[in-house]
Formats: C-alpha cells, structure tokens, sequence
C-alpha cells in the first residue's frame, strides 16, 4: 500500500481522497495559487521525473475505484481511474478475458497511474501498448474542467484524441477518472522459453533474428550485465500451434540453448516478477530507459558498455524486436550531465532517444530530467496552457519546468 | 432531448443549404480585406513555380469537392489550389498564408467522405499529390518514411518484395493518401486485428500554423513529454501538415486464410459475428454484406456471393499455419452453429483475390442498383449489431429508402449505404432526414458518429449528440493550443462556437452555474 506520509521522499502538505470527479475539480479549483496538486494512484511511478522540494497536495485516487461498465462480449470495458490493476485483470479473468500488459506491482498500481504513466511492458513486441487499447477517457483538467472523450466502441474518429494524449502525460494535463478499454481474450495457453548464460551481443542478435522470422512470438528479451546475457521468450495463444511454435524456435537456436520452459502460470509469475524488478525504486540506482530502431539495438548497446561497464556494473533488461534497453546503473558512478555528455559525444543522439525512468531523490534535485525538443516544447507548453493555466498539476516534474523556462526567455510563437 | 433535436435540425437546414451559416461569411471577409490577391498569388507562384498554383475558377472545379456528397457537405472554391513538392515549398506556403491571415486547408487525393478536405470560407488548398516520394524503406526495423502523397496501395506493394504491408486498408486505397490517411486516422477491413492508422505511425515531420517546420516521434521506447503524435493522427488537417511520415509495416502472415459465410437472416449472420467475437476469436478481417449488396456485387464482378443469401461473411485469418488452420476450422464451427446455410474456403491466393474484390469494389457496383448513394459510417458496439440492423432496416422502410449494407462488422463499424437519384425532386432531402434518424438510432445504441471518415463538416452538427458542452470544450483546447488563429482547416469538426473567446466564456459559464462561484 502507498505510504501517505512520502511521496518521492517529501512529505506532502495534505492528502486528499476525493470520491468524485466534482471534488477533484474543486481542488483543482482551489483558491490558492502557489497549491499544486500531485495525483497519484498506487504512487508506483512518483520517483519519476524532477525532484520537487514540496508537495503541496498529494491527490490519492484510490477512491475512484470500482468497474462502471463491463460487457465482455463486446471486449470493452470503463474502469475507474483508481481502481488496482490486479483487481481489473481478475474481473477481465472471470469472462476468460485481460489486458495483454504486464503491469509493475499490480496489486498496487492503478489503471489511471498506469495510463498516465504509460506503462508499457515487453509484450509491446506483438500486442502493442495501453494507448492501442484506450477507446475512451472522462478526466478533469488542471482548470477544473471535467470533459470525456472518445467512447465505448472499438474504432472512433469523431473528434480530437484526446485520451490517447493523456497516455504517458503523467497527470501533467488533467486527472484521469476514467478510462475505457479495449479487452482481449485470455490466451488458451504461455509458454516461456530460457536460455543458459550467453554473451550478451550475440544474445541480442539471435533475439532480433528470431522476432523478425516469427512474428507470434509475445515477447522477447534478453538480461543481463555487460558480458553475459540470458534470453527469454515469451509464447501465448492456442496450446498446439505455440507448442509447435516452441519447437520451430528450439530447432532454429543453435546448441546447449533453450533447455528451461515455463508453463503457464509459472511464465506468468516469471514475467511479473521481470517487471517488478526493473520498475522497483532504489537509492542507489538510476534506471534509464533508451529507444532506438531495433537494428541498432547491438551497436548502441555496444557503445554504452564500452563507456561505462568497468565502473558502473551496468544491469541490462534489452527488447531487441522493440528497440527498446532498459539500463540499470549504479547512481554513484554517473551523473545526468555525465550521461548527457557521453550521449552527444558518442553520436548515439543521431539514432537514439532516452528518459531516465528512476533515480534516487538526490541525482535527480537541481536538474531537468527530461528533455524534448525546443519545437516540441512550444507546443506541450501550448497544451498545457490550454488545460492547465494556472499550472495546477504536477508543477515543476515533468517537462514543465523547462517549458517555464523556455517561454520566459523566447517568448510565445503563437 | 429536446437540445438533440435542434442539432439535428441545424444540421439538416446546413446540409441542404437552406441556411449559409454566418461563420463563413466571416472567414471570407478575413481573407480578402485589404488583400492584394494578384500579388499574393504571385508571391505562391514564387515559391511553388508558375505549375504549382492554380487560381482559375476551371482548374479549381475538383477542389470544391472531396468524396463526400453533395447536398451532405457544402462545396467551397478555394481562392487557389497549390501544389507543392518539397517541406521547404508547403512551410514557405504557410507562413505567406500566415502573414496575409489566409486560411490553409491540406489535401491529398481528395477521396474523404466527411467534407475535411474542403476549403470552408475559402482560402488556398495544399495539394500534397506531388510529395510523392517513399524516401526510405527500412526492411530490418519494417519502418519506411515517406511523403504525405504516396498512395497507400502503391505503398504495400512496394514493400510486398521485402515481405512487409502497411496494415491501414481503407475501401480507397487504390487512390488515397498516407498524409489524407494520417489525417483521417483511417481504417480499413484488416484494422480489425491491426489496429488503425495511428497505431502504424512511428514519427512525423509536421509543418505548424506559423510555418515551423517540426520532427515528432511519436511515444515509443525512450520518448518523454506529451505525445503530440497521438493527438495529431485523426486531427483532420487541422492542427498540423505532414510532410514525411515514418511508418510501421506489418510483416506478412505465414498463412492466410478467407472464409465465405452466408445466411438466410441478417440476424443469424449478426449474431455469427457476435459469437465468433464472443468466442475469443479475432480474425484479420471479419466484413458482412447484405442482400441488396450481393444483388449489386455478384452480377458485376462474379465474386461467388450467393445471390439467394440475406447476408455474407467475408473472414480472413491470418498467422503461422498451425494456428489459422486451428481458428479456420473453429469459425466454420461456429458459422454453422450460427445458422450458416453454406461456408466455404478460398482454396488458391486467385479465390481470396476474387472474394476480397467483391467487398473491396463494392462501393463502385452500387452504380447498378440507383445513381448515387449516401455512405455512413457510424460504430456501435458489437453486441448491439442485430438490433441497429433492425433498426436500419425500419429506417429504410420508414423513409422509402433502399439502404444497402456492407461494413466492418468485427469492429461494429457500419457503412449504410443510403441509394438515391439526386434528379428526382425531393430525394435529397428524404436521405439527409434519414440519415439524421440514423445517426440518432446508433448513438441510442451506445454507439458513435464516426469510425474511420471523420467529422470534417458533414457531421459537424451532430457532435452535441455525443459530446457535452464541457468536452467540446475540451477539444477547442487542443486547436487553441494547435492553432489559435485558426488558420489550419477552419470550421471544421467542432461545432459552432466553441472556438476563440467563446470557449473560455463556456467554461466559466458551466462552472458558475455548476458551483455558483465565478472563477478567475
């Protein structure tokens, strides 16, 4: 359960439970202009982003919970923004249906926080993300204005987007109360294949070769440190045709490979817990997630270990067919201007992007984490103005600082 | 109810042209004060060359139009139609329209159905069929970028060779464009399991109101801040003008298979799609046609309908071959079960040409049945399909109307296809009442306006339906934060008044009388 007394290691001023998108906006409405509010569903994403020296208000949402509409066999359903993932996913399980997105301490963990946050696990490689699933969305502004979009039908194009802008934008626009979402059945059978240890280049290439030849295979990753990688895929569909599957991929790898397989429940628990560890908080470890075109997943992996690997002792959790690497460094050794400075030089920038998913308090105080382009800030600047003027939400924690700043030294385009 | 109705009834009184609303008197008149038009078309013909700008009123006739109907959708002549060929060209067109506080309104093939491609008020039209270049194909990471003008057919079966697809499949593919797609957000039969246009779009060059010229990854691994790629897919041109687009591609199945269902019932065929839905099933496409259509189809192209059935399904399946086989024969179980009275299976790659090309070149057979038709385009959720069916059918008798049906039924997205002579006296005005009593039975039905044609201006005057003042509001936001001046496509998609001042004005307006305090 969430600790009400920290978030991001600051004590909130107040805590707040509203129960209805109304008292929501009468906070956000709040007569107070230096208040800002930090919604939070299971906390599980707050070490994301600035360090900010208060927390004004901290707005728990767990008490929106609950399923508003659910009819399975149209694979939709509207789900409260506070309610658990777990218990969203055992409502979906009941009807033989889920959400084919591993979601990081689901017993904790929000749908709102996970749309918010824009969660996405490595089954992105063949389901796609929550954004591919989210048909609908009420949330209330940053000024107080409470407004739905989109609706509960599969294809929708009547009107402007606007819950699919909300995935990933972390509470920075408006508080989600809603969502509705896409479902999909519960797959008849998993299957999760392991590898022994193996060097970690090669690992990757194998994995890249693999997901291109078999487009069914769910999920693909390697981990591992700098020399040594282990492979895990991730099978799910009918039982015949993913066992004949496993069998294709068995005869296609080379030697002493593939030897474990997880069924079932087993893989499930297995994946789980691969997403609660690269999302767990410590205070000792910057997580930073790179993005790349998954071709040139090896070379960048490459240049990143030859930088770093002696001292930092680089944990890496890599979806090759994703382009998608998820570093784990320990935070003494690196420091963001470091990592900036390392990431311009090497030429990385030209074929890569990065976020810093985590880090403890202190390596994130006195710097902007994120950074976007300078066009594209005019516009989310733009945005936010429009939904958030009096910067209501999340001040100073995403991009938003930056963006203050950016306008004060340039002026509006507009 | 009453609010419901008096949209409709604006709507109806604008789609007949009984009424030119006032708005669009005001853009015109923001265009040309104080304008010199000679010198501003010269000032276009620098930039895009003496063959790029076209202003006489012969050579601007097809830009008064897009695919929509008349009669649905007011045509406009723009004051000139350019043709650009590069970014430079279409960002140097914006910024002199910027200057000169010309609306802008970006086109590609002109094959939309909800009016976005016209120029409401006037104003000049960017027609970006000359960007038409596929600069990149990237057969490792399955991505290409192209230009907004490739055509999305040629696009596929460029990148067929390298075992790759683009999955957005819309019934215009032969002629529409990936910029037109990527404005539209459209669909197309395989979206069913693929998803639509803005899940295969990875990146976009975008040329904003003022000019700037911009690159917007959409989220991925790795991307921060707000996804501006998501709000601009489906933005109908106007927010923002692509002029490179990085696409996803789909690798091609191992196994594909298609599948004729037919029914004697509409409701056994309605009710299959349901189960096959219902059992966990999603096939690559799943499209229902109806009786009036096959009577259309079938003597045209000879694609093997049963001309005695009440409704067709075509399914397609695709994956690695164990599994099609598995799904196949499930569906046929299934089909039967359903009511199905003959299923049969394309036995060559020439069988599933010759099926798919009866629902593909529908649209064009409805040529036999009467002269011109009315496509909608309305989503309900897929349990409720038997009973909009009904309810179609009621409206066809209510109004005198032949409605015939041919849509994307796995995705409950229906395509009623209203067939009418606009020659007799009257015929227009019945199929734009009936429409309206259509639309109002699919959002009864818990359904919505549009599922891949858009808003443009033809369903303008119905968004209130679906939509509160609040979020409506909302949405302004977004073109506010776009486009304040309004520059990109104005008057389209919101309805009237919900832009500039009136916005802010709404908001307070609602908040003070939802809370009795008058905010800042």
């Amino acid at each position: 359960m969430m600790n009400h007394r920290l978030a991001d290691g600051v004590e909130p001023d107040r805590v707040v439970t509203p129960t209805s998108d109304d008292e929501i906006a009468d906070i956000l409405r709040g007569k107070v202009a230096s208040e800002w509010v930090l919604p939070v569903g299971g906390a599980t994403a707050v070490t994301t982003g600035n360090a900010v020296d208060r927390v004004p208000t901290l707005m728990d949402l767990s008490g929106l919970s609950g399923i508003l509409e659910y009819e399975p066999a149209d694979l939709t359903v509207s789900v409260r923004a506070g309610t658990r993932w777990s218990e969203l996913i055992a409502a979906l399980g009941e009807n033989g249906q889920t959400i084919p997105v591993d979601v990081p301490f689901s017993d904790s963990a929000t749908v709102g926080g996970v749309v918010a946050a824009g969660w996405v696990g490595p089954r992105r490689l063949r389901d796609g993300t929550m954004k591919d699933l989210l048909i609908g969305a009420s949330f209330v502004r940053g000024d107080g204005l409470m407004a739905k979009a989109g609706g509960m039908v599969v294809k929708n194009v009547s009107g402007f987007e606007i819950p699919r802008l909300l995935h990933g934008s972390y509470g920075s626009l408006a508080v989600i109360t809603s969502v509705n979402l896409k479902v999909v059945p519960s797959h008849e059978a998993e299957l999760t294949l392991r590898t022994g240890e193996m060097p970690l280049l090669d690992a990757i290439d194998s994995v890249l070769r693999l997901t291109r030849e078999q487009p069914s295979i769910a999920a693909a990753v390697v981990d591992g440190d700098g020399a040594e990688g282990v492979i895990a895929i991730r099978l799910s569909g009918r039982r015949n045709p993913i066992r004949e599957l496993a069998d294709n991929i068995r005869a296609s790898f080379n030697g002493p490979l593939l030897g474990e397989s997880l069924d079932d429940v087993e893989s499930a628990t297995f994946w789980q817990r691969h997403g609660d560890g690269l999302a767990t908080a410590s205070d000792d470890r910057v997580t930073i997630e790179v993005g790349c075109g998954p071709a040139d997943t090896s070379s960048i992996v490459r240049q990143i270990r030859e930088q770093f690997d002696r001292d930092a002792g680089i944990g890496y959790s890599i979806s090759p067919g994703t382009g998608s690497i998820t570093l784990a460094l320990a935070a003494s050794t690196l420091s963001l201007a470091q990592w900036r400075e390392f990431w311009q030089r090497s030429e990385i920038e030209s074929k890569a992007r990065f976020v810093v998913l985590d880090a403890p308090r202190a390596w994130r105080s006195g710097v902007q984490i994120w950074s976007v382009p300078e066009s594209q800030r005019m516009l989310m600047t733009a945005l936010k103005q429009q939904f958030d003027p009096q910067q209501r939400l999340n001040r100073g924690r995403l991009w938003d600082r930056a963006a203050e700043e950016s306008v004060a030294s340039s002026g509006r385009r507009l | 109810m009453l609010a419901l109705n008096e949209t409709g009834i604006q709507a109806l009184t604008n789609a007949t042209g009984m009424q030119i609303l006032g708005f669009q008197l005001h853009t015109r008149l923001r265009v040309e004060k104080g304008m010199d038009r000679k010198a501003f078309l010269a000032e276009l013909k620098n930039i895009c060359g003496e063959r790029g700008v076209l202003h006489e009123p012969a050579d601007l006739i097809v830009y008064e139009y897009d695919g929509s109907v008349d009669g649905a959708v007011d045509t406009e002549r723009p004051m000139a139609a350019v043709l650009p060929t590069s970014t430079e060209q279409v960002s140097a067109v914006v910024r002199l329209a910027w200057q000169h506080g010309v609306p802008v309104v970006a086109r590609g093939a002109g094959t939309g159905l909800s009016g976005g491609a016209v120029a409401r008020g006037g104003g000049i039209i960017i027609a970006l069929t000359r960007m038409d270049r596929m600069l990149r194909v990237d057969p490792v990471n399955r991505t290409a970028l192209v230009e907004p003008g490739v055509i999305n057919l040629e696009l596929s079966q460029s990148v067929h060779g390298d075992g790759m697809f683009f999955a957005p499949d819309p019934s215009s593919q032969k002629a529409c464009t990936i910029g037109g797609n990527v404005a539209e957000n459209s669909g197309g039969p395989h979206c069913l399991k693929y998803g639509v246009t803005t899940n295969h779009i990875l990146g976009l060059e975008v040329v904003l109101p003022d000019g700037t010229v911009t690159w917007i990854d959409a989220h991925g691994p790795g991307v921060g801040g707000l996804d501006l790629a998501a709000i601009l897919v489906g933005s109908e041109g106007m927010l923002g003008i692509t002029t490179k687009i990085l696409v996803r591609l789909m690798p091609n199945p191992e196994a594909v298979h298609v599948h004729l269902a037919a029914f004697g019932t509409m409701d056994d065929a309605a009710a299959c799609v349901t189960n096959i839905i219902g059992a966990g099933i999603l096939p690559a496409s799943l499209e229902m046609m109806d009786q009036l259509t096959i009577e259309a189809v079938e003597p045209a192209y000879h694609a093997g309908y049963p001309m005695d059935a009440a409704a067709v399904l075509l399914v397609e399946v695709d994956g690695t071959r164990a599994d099609v086989d598995e799904t196949s024969d499930h569906i046929a179980r299934i089909a039967r079960e359903s009511g199905a009275t003959s299923f049969r299976s394309a036995d060559s790659k020439a069988q599933q040409d010759l099926l798919w090309k009866g629902r593909k070149m529908a649209l064009a057979a409805m040529g036999r049945l009467a002269p011109n038709y009315y496509l909608h385009d309305t989503v309900v959720p897929r349990t409720r399909l038997t009973e909009t069916l009904r309810a179609v059918s009621d409206i066809s008798h209510e109004f005198r109307l032949s409605i015939a049906n041919v849509f994307h039924a796995g995705d409950g997205n229906l395509h009623p296809l209203m067939l009418f002579d606009r020659r007799q006296p009257g015929d227009v005005e019945r199929i734009l009442e009936a429409s309206h009593e259509l639309i109002k039975t699919c959002v009864s039905m818990g359904g919505t306006l549009s599922g891949e044609h858009g808003i443009g201006s033809e369903k303008q005057g119905y968004m209130e339906l679906i939509y509160t003042g609040e979020d409506l509001a909302a949405m302004a936001g977004i073109k506010l934060a776009f486009d304040p001046r309004e520059m990109f496509n104005p008057e389209k998609v919101l309805p009237k008044g919900y832009m500039c001042g009136e916005v802010r004005a709404l908001h307070n307006q609602a908040m003070a009388q939802k809370h009795g305090i008058h905010p800042m």
